[in-house]
């Protein structure tokens, strides 16, 4: 079939007739809006509370930055609440200082030679903590109130 | 964009300055920076994007589907598509080029889909067409658009374009509606050039067989 240009020309212009079709008055105005909303609704349902807030985050610098600063204040002050003395020990942690500032336990306790010797020593040395005012019942050796024992894993025994 | 949606989403002072005042910014090296703003999920920098294409691409959709809702539907939901799979955009093309596919193969699609559903809505027409010159020209000799009045005169136009395939009718809405060169034309289709015009030669042959009446 043999086209005359000119002919495609007329319906070029005919077609051309089509750009006059617009949308609505004001339609575009709230096209993108529509958009985001539609984004914004679709990520909330079927995001989690950590990407939210990570995007959140990303979205507002100022919110990231204030959040920084409270949480840096909140470890600040953590950090200075432990730093004080203890208001109460514990009988386990008493008896473990005062247990370390014996010097044979002392030594035991930062040996590398640790012997079956060294081993009964340390037992003996524990039997002064239990002074006056305390129970007059001979002490059982318990593994729990003798944390130290575990302080230092020997590579080499005597024979 | 809106005084609400700005507040919502806290990017009313955010704008992309050039380094200087003499350096110009070309429309593609500024897609990209709001691309890579919206990459990293800034709304505010993805809604620019969509104020910049959203005529362009309504108005494909539009002639596309003769029917307002169904272009505003398939609009929207080519930004939304565009928006999630932004993660994968390269910048090989331009951002236009590519949210332009996306639209594209989301209409085709859809219209596959909608064969038999034929509907338009030509109210929305804009009459100023009637000082057209084209118009004037075409009406002004011994034809039946003399006696036709505008709107059978749109709505014969819309029923000629819906008789092609939706691959030739997307080359004659893109090229001699919105008037998109050939090589563009080949990247949002992803086909050569070549095929664009034996595309665009042959749906010119049909709708001229079909407008016959109103090209003498």
């Amino acid at each position: 079939m043999k086209t005359n240009p000119k002919e495609f020309e007329k319906l070029r212009k005919l077609l051309a007739l089509k750009r006059h079709e617009l949308p609505p008055p004001g339609y575009f105005n709230g096209f993108s809006d529509n958009v985001i909303d539609r984004l914004q609704t679709e990520w909330e349902t079927h995001s989690g509370i950590w990407q939210q807030v990570l995007m959140l985050f990303r979205s507002r610098p100022a919110i990231s930055w204030s959040f920084s600063v409270a949480a840096v204040f909140v470890l600040f002050a953590a950090t200075n609440a432990f730093d004080g003395p203890p208001s109460g020990q514990s009988e386990t942690t008493s008896s473990l200082a005062d247990a370390g500032n014996s010097p044979a336990t002392a030594s035991m306790m930062f040996s590398t030679n640790f012997s079956p010797t060294s081993f009964a020593n340390a037992r003996i040395m524990l039997e002064p903590i239990a002074g006056p005012g305390t129970n007059p019942e001979p002490r059982l050796d318990s593994l729990f109130s003798t944390p130290f024992y575990h302080q230092v894993q020997p590579a080499r025994f005597q024979p | 964009m809106s005084t609400s949606a700005t507040a919502r989403l806290g990017q009313a002072a955010l704008t992309i300055e050039p380094a200087s005042a003499n350096e110009e910014i070309s429309p593609r090296e500024e897609d990209r920076k709001w691309v890579q703003l919206a990459k990293e999920g800034d709304l505010g920098a993805y809604d620019e994007l969509i104020k910049r294409y959203q005529e362009r691409i309504y108005s494909t959709l539009y002639h596309m589907t003769s029917n307002h809702e169904d272009a505003n539907d398939l609009a929207q939901e080519a930004f939304i598509k565009a928006f999630k799979a932004l993660k994968s955009f390269k910048g090989d093309s331009s951002f236009y080029t590519w949210v332009y596919r996306i639209a594209v193969n989301q209409t085709i699609n859809f219209l596959k889909q909608r064969r038999n559903r034929h509907h338009m809505s030509l109210n929305d027409a804009d009459w100023n067409v009637e000082n057209d010159p084209d118009l004037v020209s075409l009406i002004s000799h011994k034809t039946p658009q003399r006696e036709a009045n505008l709107s059978e005169l749109q709505e014969k136009l819309n029923e000629a374009l819906q008789k092609l395939s939706e691959v030739h009718r997307m080359v004659v809405v893109l090229h001699d509606v919105q008037g998109v060169p050939h090589e563009e034309i080949s990247e949002i289709m992803n086909c050569n050039v070549g095929t664009v015009r034996s595309r665009l030669f042959y749906a010119r042959q049909q709708l001229q067989a079909i407008l016959s009446d109103y090209l003498k």
